[in-house]
């Protein structure tokens, strides 16, 4: 993945060869295959945008302690279930006199970091297991087939519920738990994108090279199969951080008083007539969020779908 | 036998594991290769010469075995040796260019790593060093600015500079055999020039090549011997320049009399009727009778041995002293 990162932009080809002019116009576009999609996917505006936005979200869950005008715990015996606007709590407060803003600003801490590590988690064990699945076949394979068996037994998020009651609600549980129950599908998906580059001559070239096996998988393949992978992660995360607000409403989310959207929507939902804006601020952020990903998610697709035209 | 024979094959048999049974794609390949030599092994698509190369380099897929035969190599036979051994032999002793450059190579790995990582994990020189050998390869095979296109991608070079790496790649190493899967096939005709010069160079400098084609013209560019196959088995094989001449097989003459030859626009180009034999089918005797002009009822529905038809050169069909 550090493919970019090894092209200096500077180092473009001069002026055409006559005697081979494909090769310049070729390399005057693009360098790398993620180059290549990133000039692609910034003509989509929609998912630049949304990019866009979940940056700043990230880097405002990130730096949540700094911007938060409040602890996510303090509260303000003063001002409870204060309505939006209220002098010094923009969005108001909720039953304790918790500022809703800052809850709102640490629960996009957790539910992102539950996001992006569950999906991580389960990307890393993915790959080595899918890939060893379509590689080598054997016993990765039979563990793959048998494992996703017992899964498909299982709805996914009832799978997510038992493992929460075996291993508890810290976040640490609650990202083991998603990335557990949520694994295999992205490790099936490496295992067919495995067999099918497997197919593809420059594998057999690399062995007839006399590459060993770990080389041609991590080198040859694994490069080849990121943008798929990518598209899958970026529809994960979002589907791990609604895995966690699901958990939530059943009480069975990341353990109080953390909070995370989920859990501020089951607070919401109880005040629901009285005191809507518990509930809306959690929920529309869930919904942008979610939003975001998706577009994200399909704009990543595209920007690597069109990758074989160029053969 | 002479001393410096590099590769000899013997009655190498593959088969296919199908849904209608075992099929053999190569049924009793026999030849040899000495250094500096170029066999061409010739024949139409699925006459087995692909399937008989590759299977050299343990190469075939999982539904393919060699089920017969030995390929001495160097004093060690091919066939049956561990991955391991295999592994130290492939892109290190025996290299190979494919047919389409495009396709053998990866699109996420630039050219650089593509002609270095072998030379690395093969352990024949450092890193800075493999880079130095990369680049001259590349010059060698007449890339302009190699240091600069050596940090291309595969997709960013022409067909024909990338086919002319792709030799780069598998001669850096310099092995002593050369497999070539029809290297000029999916190039057009000025690339083929160089490429057929290209490989051979390679030849003059002692590299025996095994070279796989259907073009009989790109065959006699620079081949010293012809192995003609068909329906996985060869029909003909002697030296080129005797077989061009005046093929003893009936096969042979009919893909010889198909080949173009632009000097010559009133010969008549000729086309062998009919279609391939469809190897998992058979049928008893020669497997050319179904399209032979000269098949005899009698005669062509026993096997036909390969036999001699002048020093060197062997052919199987009954009638094949008739031509010579």
């Amino acid at each position: 993945m550090t493919e970019t990162d090894r092209i200096d932009p500077a180092e473009r080809p001069g002026p055409p060869d006559s005697s081979e002019p494909a090769a310049t116009a070729g390399a005057a576009q693009a360098q790398s295959q993620f180059r290549r999609a990133w000039t692609r996917f910034r003509r989509n505006k929609l998912a630049l945008a949304s990019l866009v936005i979940l940056a700043a979200l990230i880097v405002v869950a990130m730096i949540a302690p700094l911007i938060a005008p409040y602890g996510f715990e303090e509260p303000d015996y003063e001002n409870t279930l204060a309505g939006p606007g209220t002098a010094g709590h923009l969005l108001g407060t909720d039953l304790l006199g918790r500022d809703l803003l800052s809850r709102l600003i640490y629960s996009l801490r957790t539910s992102f970091l539950v996001g992006f590590g569950a999906e991580l988690a389960a990307l890393l064990v993915a790959i080595v297991i899918g890939l060893m699945a379509g590689y080598r076949g054997g016993r990765a394979e039979q563990l793959l087939m048998a494992v996703t068996d017992v899964m498909f037994a299982f709805p996914t998020y009832l799978f997510a519920v038992l493992m929460v009651a075996v291993l508890g609600r810290s976040v640490g549980a609650v990202i083991l738990a998603i990335a557990i129950a949520s694994w295999v599908n992205m490790a099936r998906l490496t295992r067919a994108q495995t067999l099918t580059l497997m197919q593809r001559d420059f594998v057999e070239a690399a062995r007839a090279m006399g590459a060993p096996g770990v080389t041609i998988a991590v080198r040859y393949v694994l490069p080849n199969a990121v943008g798929p992978l990518l598209v899958a992660v970026s529809f994960g995360i979002p589907a791990a951080i609604t895995a966690e607000a699901g958990l939530a409403l059943l009480g069975l989310g990341v353990q109080p008083p953390t909070p995370s959207l989920g859990g501020m929507i089951q607070d919401g939902i109880s005040y629901v007539t009285s005191y809507p804006n518990m509930l809306v601020w959690p929920a529309v952020m869930l919904a942008v969020v979610l939003l975001a990903f998706t577009w994200l998610g399909d704009g990543i697709r595209d920007a690597f779908d069109t990758t074989g035209t160029r053969r | 036998m002479t001393a410096d024979v590099l590769l000899d094959v013997q009655e190498l048999q593959v088969q296919f594991r199908t849904e209608r049974g075992m099929v053999r794609a190569v049924d009793g390949l026999s030849y040899s290769v000495a250094r500096g030599e170029a066999v061409a092994v010739v024949g139409e698509s699925g006459s087995g010469k692909s399937v008989g190369a590759r299977s050299l380099l343990g190469l075939l897929p999982k539904t393919a075995s060699i089920t017969g035969g030995q390929a001495i190599f160097d004093g060690n036979d091919l066939v049956g040796m561990p991955e391991r051994a295999m592994r130290a032999i492939r892109g290190r002793r025996i290299g190979m260019v494919f047919q389409n450059a495009m396709e053998a190579m990866s699109p996420t790995i630039t050219l650089e790593r593509q002609l270095t990582e072998h030379l690395i994990w093969h352990g024949v020189c450092s890193k800075a060093e493999a880079r130095e050998r990369a680049i001259r390869a590349l010059g060698e095979v007449g890339i302009p600015e190699p240091e600069r296109r050596i940090r291309m991608y595969p997709f960013q070079l022409s067909g024909g500079m990338r086919q002319r790496a792709m030799i780069a790649m598998a001669t850096a190493i310099e092995p002593d055999l050369l497999i070539a899967d029809e290297p000029t096939t999916a190039v057009d005709v000025t690339v083929q020039r160089q490429i057929l010069e290209l490989l051979k160079a390679q030849k003059e400098r002692g590299t025996g090549i095994i070279m796989i084609t259907h073009d009989l013209g790109v065959a006699r560019f620079f081949c010293d011997t012809a192995v003609v196959m068909y329906a996985g088995q060869v029909v003909e094989r002697g030296p080129m320049a005797e077989f061009i001449e005046c093929p003893a097989h009936p096969y042979a003459r009919g893909l010889l009399g198909s080949t173009i030859d632009v000097g010559d626009r009133h010969r008549k180009l000729s086309v062998i009727p009919g279609s391939p034999v469809d190897v998992a089918n058979r049928p008893s005797g020669c497997p050319f009778r179904t399209r032979c002009a000269l098949a005899d009822a009698d005669r062509c529905t026993h096997a036909q041995s390969l036999e001699s038809v002048s020093p060197g050169r062997v052919a199987a069909c009954w009638r094949s002293h008739d031509h010579v």
